[in-house]
Order: C-alpha cells, then structure tokens, then sequence
C-alpha cells in the first residue's frame, strides 16, 4: 500500500521549501509514495527540480514514488519541460 | 550602448506595453477576451516584470509578479474571465501603469495593497473549479474550451506551423489538435535553429520563473524540447532557492533569430547558445532520437484514453523524426522559404531610432527645402529658372520633406489611450457613470502635437466630467440614461487635425455664465452677446462658474489656459451647447508644427509671414468702406460686417505705409472673432519651413516664429491671436 499526498494548487517557488520537507519527510518513511496531482493549476521549475530530485532519491531507496492524477495544467507544463515521464510514470 | 539607454528603451516598451493592455482591456470590455487578447496582456506585463527585475525596480517587479500569475492562471484556463474579475484586472493595471511611472521617478511608489489582495483573492477565485478537470477527463475526452490557450502549448511541441500565431488565436479548435496528432508532424518543420538554455543558480531571484520562458519558446514553435537534468544535486543537498535545470529545443527556420534573443532580453546570467542546425539533418538528429523522442510522449497519452498505453506513443514519436528529414533533403521548401521573408519583413517592419537622430534629419530637410527654395530663386534672377531640373528638384525636396515629416508622425491613440483611465478615476471620485466613445484614434499628427495636446485635452474631459456630465439621479430626472457619454474624437481635415471632446450633460447655462461674467468684470452689464459670444467667455481669463473648488478642474487653471496651450499649437479651440443635451469642445491643430503654409506679406522694410490658416481674404480697401472711430480706430466694412483694422507696422514697431489706401488688407480669424490686418503688400504665398524664436533667440509678442525665405532674407511669422492679443492693449494699432 502506499501512501497518497496532495499537491497544493499552486507550486510555485515559494512553494518549494514546505514541498521538499514534506518529501524528506514521507521519504524517510521508506514507502511508496503517491502525489495527488489532481488540484495542481501551476507548477514552477523550483518545485519541478524537487519532484525530480526526489524521485531519483526514491528510486535510490527502490522505493517508488509517483505522481497520479496529474491537472491538465500540471501534465501540459511539465510536458512542456521536457519531464513528461515524471506524470507519465504517475499514471502507471 | 550604456545601462542608461538600454533602461530607456525598457521604459518606452513599457509604456508601449501599457498602452496595449488598454486596448485589449476595451477589447474585453467589449466582449472579446480571446485567449490571443489574454496572451497580449500576459506578454505586456511579463515583458514589464522581467525588465524591471533587470534594472532593479523592485516594487514594480514584485506587483507585476503577481499580476502576471493571476494573468498566468486567466490564459491557462485556471480562471475565468468575469466583469468582476477583468474590473480587479483593470484595476491592477492602474496600479502596474503608476509602478511603472514610479520606476521612471515621475512619482512616487503607490500603494498597492489593496490591489494586491484583490488580485489575490481573484487567484482563489474559481481555483477550485479549475482543479477540478483531472487527468482521466484529459485523457478520455477532448476538452471543449477550457484551458484551450495550454493547448497552444502542446501544438507548439507538435510543430512550427500548429503553433503559428493563427493557431494560437483561434487555438481552441481541440478537434484540429486531435487531427494534427493524426497526421504526420510538421512536415514543413526544419528546424534549424539549436538553442540551449541554462538560468543562472540564481534563476528564481525576484520571482522569475524560467519556465514561463521555455513556454514562450513553445508557443513560436519550439519542438523536441528537451531537459538537462545532470546538474542536479542528490536530493538531501538540493537548494530549492537555486536553479539546476537546462534545455535544449529545436526552433524553426521561420523565427528570426532577434526573436528567440528577445525571449531571454530581460534575463541576467543565463546560459543562451542559439546556434544554426544544417537542413540535411538526418544522420545528425538519429543518435538524438532517443532523448527527442521522450518529450513528445506525453503528448499522446492526452489523446490515448488508456494510461497503460503510455509507452507506445514514445515508440511512435520516432516515426515522425524520421519522418522529418524528407522534408529536409528538399531543403527550404517553397512554404519554408515564402515563410522566411514574411517573417523577417515582420521583425524588421519597426525600428527604433533616438528622437534626437529624426530631429536632426527633419532640421536638415529643412535646411535643404530652405536652400533649394534659395538656389530657385538666384537661378530664376538670371533667367534660368523653371528648368525641368529645378522642377524635379523641388519636387524631390517637397517629396523629402512630407517623408521626413511622416515619420514624426503618431496616431492619436497614444494620446487616448490615457483617457480610459482618467474616467475611471473621474468616475470614482464624482461616484458619475459615464461611457467612453472613442473615434479616429489612429489619425496620424506631429509627434510634438501628440506630446503637447495631452494636457489640454486632459482638462477638457475633467471639465466634462466634472461640470459637464451630470449624475445618475440628475440625468435620470431629466430623462437621460443613468450613464453619460463621452465622446473624444480626432479627424484630419483640410490639412489640420480636428480634436472633438463633446459630451451629452447639461450644457453651458448661458444666463449664469453670463451673470458670472458680468460680475468678475470680463464683460460690460449691458453687452449685447449673441450664444456664441456667450459660451467663449468660459475662455476668459479668470473665469470659472464653479461654485466651490473641486480637485478635478476647478484648481484655478481654467479654459483660457486650455485655450492658451491650443494657439501654442498653432490651434484654435470652439465651443458649442445646448443647454440640457451637451457640450462639445473642437479643437483645430495643425498636423505639424515644422513647416506652415503663409502668406508672405510686406510691411515696411520687413518680411512677415501670415499663416494661411488664419487668412479669410485679402482685399484693396476702397476709402467709403473705411470709417475712423477715432484717429488711430479705423473699421473696415467687409459686405456688411465691420471690422476692426489692425495696423501691423505700428504693432511691431515696424515703420511703415500709412495710407490705408495704398496698402493691402488681409481677413483674419481667431478664436477671438476676425480683425483686418493692414500691410503694405503680398509678396508671395508659399510653406515656409518653421525655426522656433524661442530656441534660437527669444519670444516676441506677436510673432510665433521665424522662417529663411529664398533670397536669405529672415521673415517673422506673424502670431495672429497675438497680434489681435497685442492689439487690444495698444489702441494705437488702428489706422
């Protein structure tokens, strides 16, 4: 089973510090780990580098972390960035 | 160039920038916030934040940060455009236009608080709803119109030509996506343009935000988009505040190289290499196809209902690559090749240039008009003039000189593009609702006319408003809609600009202006005034009718001042009411205040110029139309109307004939009523080429200006308000 976050609306860079801390966190926790992309209207490169970054962290750790159910916003401006896997993954 | 000029050239986009965010808000205002309309705005204030985090202006980058998000979430369909939503927009944008002028130091820094909240509380607005489309709904069925504009995007990613401009306007067609899915990708897509991108450590400073430029990017026509992940650190040392990531994309051919710089123009410290890809591209982007091939595969889960059908799309996508070089081997195909020079006229279709710089161009014609006028005249003295040579040298100069006037030239519009805020401001502090009409905004006039008329023009509309338009109860008492109606106009006509401020208020009460002239002294008890007469006396000085003093016209620069300014222009201003239904102010200007066309008239010794705007006739005056109110007060009788005869040579201290019978008279009109000025002959009627008194030596009561003549001979230019102006104190001036 694995644990469900949701991620806030707006990701922006002021939005990445409590972003990475909750990460930390719930990684410390060596679950799977889904975020709920579903309410997401913006996301920024700041809190695109986290998720990056926190997944190669999890796949270190073999554990799996995922984004499900990502907006329309979020697929189409991390597609954008060239990250499509990040919420391709997710819906695996 | 020095920081200096470049900040120059940041605030005059900035207020080009403004004044197209008041156009689109109209445009929404009138219904049409399209996703193109939406974008503008965006582009606007995103260009104003990224030049104002460059040079440092900090409030200002700040509002325009948070504008530009709320902007963000409008154009990506997270918000939706609703009156209350484009009046916190419009209202933001009062603010930012106030920002903006406290960057430049012309005010100070406004408090933008409660605007700010707005915008905030704007951002929460409908975020829910937005929200709400998850991804099954993406994947399952085609989206009618929401978040359309984030389709550009993606039609971006699929080639240059799905994410032309038309594309993009009329981009909410999400059938024509699915289509272009189908079919097989841009096959006039040759990308040749390689750019690589790399923010700088400190990319997220001042709330910058590198992806909206990678958007940007898109939206011309960016593909193969990828990411350059390998700076990133292990997660447990990531600085979320520093900026790791980088791009690489393919641009096509069709986007002027100018263009994708002009991205990153507001940027500080970034990594930028646009470098020229080959066409035969073929054996180069095969090695690549992998990392290409990973962008384009989200794309299709949007359209492939099924998650689990994710990874054939990326299978699929190489198809298209290879599809792509056989468009390549033939080279710039007759689409790519049409397309390049449209582009490249549309990037070199303006230029900048220094005021200074056409200042001097358009002195120099002026010069030229002078010397060539001069080279006529010697030639025709030794019998050698109207040669077809000369004749095609004073139509080449003539020809010359309305060029280097045309490119002085400017629309009204940047003039009243100010308007719309003055009203709401207006509208605000008289709690009067009033409608705007706005006509002829791209009549072209002197860039100096353009500059000058604000301010008066600003007076008569706070005068409209303020004393003109009247209340909702009021109106509605007198049977008038609840809002009032404003109506700015411009017009070229015969030669000269016509400026109309009229409004549908209560008009002039011509009894109480009168009574108030009457009691400030302008006009004598027992004046016999016709209705004209009497609606110019708000033109006199002193005279105001407003019971008490408001802050919006009543600050004691009245109507004359505003006339004043006009005949400063070489202007005239009228005036026409009816009491109950309206005033209606008309100002004539000339459209450029470098050359006049005048009447060379002689007085004496001296060579005056009358300008042929002010000139009705000119006449032989027979002794019986002549009759004398005292020795120096003579009235001429032109076919029934008497009028004052004005004596030029005493007025300007000039000697000169003093026989009426042996001298010329010549109408003249101003807003002040006709006069007869009395000179000794006409010599010619010609443009002359105007040199400002003022600049060059000092300013002459009278005399507006001076001009070079062809033989050498410097003429003044009479200044005919003036001289009626000067009249009026010197009796002496009547024959």
């Amino acid at each position: 089973m694995s644990r469900i976050e949701l991620l806030p609306a707006v990701l922006d860079t002021a939005a990445a510090r409590p972003l990475a801390e909750m990460l930390h966190e719930r990684l410390t926790e060596n679950e799977p780990l889904q975020l709920d992309g579903a309410a997401v209207t913006q996301i920024g490169q700041a809190c695109l580098q986290v998720l990056l970054s926190a997944r190669q962290a999890a796949a270190a750790r073999n554990i799996t972390l995922s984004v499900r159910e990502p907006s329309e916003a979020m697929t189409l401006m991390v597609t954008l960035a060239g990250c499509g896997d990040l919420v391709a993954k997710a819906e695996n | 160039m020095d920081l200096d000029a470049i900040q120059q050239m940041f605030f005059q986009e900035s207020e080009e920038g403004l004044q197209a965010l008041e156009s689109c808000f109209a445009t929404c205002r009138e219904g049409g916030d399209d996703a193109e309309t939406i974008n503008t705005i965006f582009r606007a204030v995103h260009s104003i934040k990224g030049g104002a985090g460059a040079f440092g202006h900090e409030h200002l980058q700040t509002f325009a940060h948070h504008y530009e998000s709320v902007l963000d979430q409008l154009r990506s369909g997270g918000l939706t455009m609703t009156p209350a939503l484009l009046d916190v927009l419009v209202a933001a944008f009062d603010t930012l236009t106030d920002h903006v002028a406290a960057a430049q130091g012309e005010r100070s820094t406004p408090d933008d608080s409660a605007v700010l909240a707005a915008l905030e509380a704007a951002s929460h607005a409908d975020a829910a709803p937005a929200a709400e489309p998850p991804a099954a709904p993406v994947a399952d069925a085609p989206p009618t119109s929401e978040g359309s504009d984030d389709f550009d995007a993606l039609l971006g990613l699929l080639g240059p030509d799905a994410s032309a401009p038309e594309a993009a306007s009329g981009g909410d067609d999400f059938d024509a996506l699915l289509g272009l899915l189908d079919l097989e990708p841009a096959p006039t897509a040759t990308p040749s343009w390689r750019v690589r991108v790399r923010p700088s450590g400190n990319g997220f400073a001042n709330g910058s935000e590198p992806l909206l430029l990678i958007r940007e990017l898109s939206r011309m026509g960016a593909t193969d988009i990828a990411v350059d992940a390998s700076d990133l650190p292990p997660f447990e040392e990531l600085d979320v505040q520093r900026s790791y990531l980088g791009w690489t994309m393919d641009m096509p051919t069709e986007v002027a190289r100018e263009d994708i710089e002009a991205v990153f123009e507001f940027v500080d410290g970034w990594q930028i290499d646009i470098s020229q890809e080959e066409a035969p591209a073929v054996p180069v982007e095969e090695p690549k196809a992998p990392e290409v091939s990973v962008e384009p595969a989200p794309v299709a889960p949007i359209v492939t209902p099924p998650a689990a059908a994710k990874p054939e799309p990326v299978e699929t996508k190489p198809d298209p690559v290879e599809a792509k070089p056989a468009p390549v081997e033939t080279k710039p195909s007759p689409a790519a090749a049409k397309a390049a020079p449209s582009s490249a006229e549309a990037a070199a279709a303006t230029i900048r240039v220094e005021l200074d710089k056409l200042d001097r161009l358009v002195n120099l014609v002026g010069e030229l008009v002078i010397t060539q006028a001069m080279l006529a005249q010697r030639l025709s003295e030794h019998g050698l003039g109207g040669t077809s040579e000369l004749t095609s040298l004073e139509n080449l100069t003539r020809e010359l000189q309305d060029s280097a006037m045309s490119i002085r030239a400017q629309p009204m519009k940047t003039v009243f593009n100010r308007v719309p805020r003055i009203i709401r401001e207006l509208e605000a502090d008289t709690g009067k609702r009033v409608r705007l009409q706005v006509e002829g905004e791209m009549t072209e006039v002197d860039k100096t006319v353009v500059e000058r008329i604000g301010e008066p023009l600003t007076h008569l509309i706070r005068n409209a408003v303020d004393h003109g338009i009247e209340g909702p109860q009021d109106r509605i008492a007198a049977g008038k809609s609840e809002e009032g109606v404003l109506r700015v106009a411009a017009e070229q006509r015969s030669g000269r600009i016509v400026i109309t401020v009229a409004d549908d208020g209560r008009g002039i009460d011509r009894a109480r202006v009168r009574a108030k002239a009457i009691e400030r002294g302008i006009v004598a008890p027992d004046a016999n005034l016709s209705e004209e007469e009497i609606d110019n006396l708000i033109f006199a000085p002193g005279f105001s009718t407003a019971e008490k003093v408001s802050n919006i016209s009543g600050r004691g620069v009245g109507m004359d001042v505003v006339r004043r300014n006009v005949q400063a222009l070489g202007g005239r201003i009228g005036v026409s009411s009816r009491f109950g239904n309206g005033t209606s102010f008309t100002l004539s200007l000339p459209l450029t205040l470098a050359v006049l066309d005048g009447m060379i008239v002689k007085v004496g010794d001296q060579t005056f110029v009358i300008p042929l705007g002010n000139i009705v006739e000119s006449l032989r005056a027979q002794p019986e139309q002549l009759s004398y109110l005292s020795e120096h007060a003579a009235i001429l009788d032109v076919r029934g109307t008497q009028l004052p005869v004005l004596r030029v040579g005493p007025l300007l201290d000039v000697p000169a004939q003093t026989d009426p019978g042996e001298t010329v008279m010549i109408v003249v009109e101003s807003d002040v009523g006709q006069a007869v000025m009395m000179v000794d002959a006409i010599e010619d009627q010609r443009q002359v080429v105007v040199k400002s008194l003022e600049a060059n030596y000092r300013a002459i009561p009278g005399v507006s200006g001076a001009t070079i003549l062809g033989d050498g001979r410097v003429a003044l230019i009479l200044d005919v308000d003036g001289v009626m102006f000067q009249a009026r104190r010197k009796p002496a001036l009547a024959a």
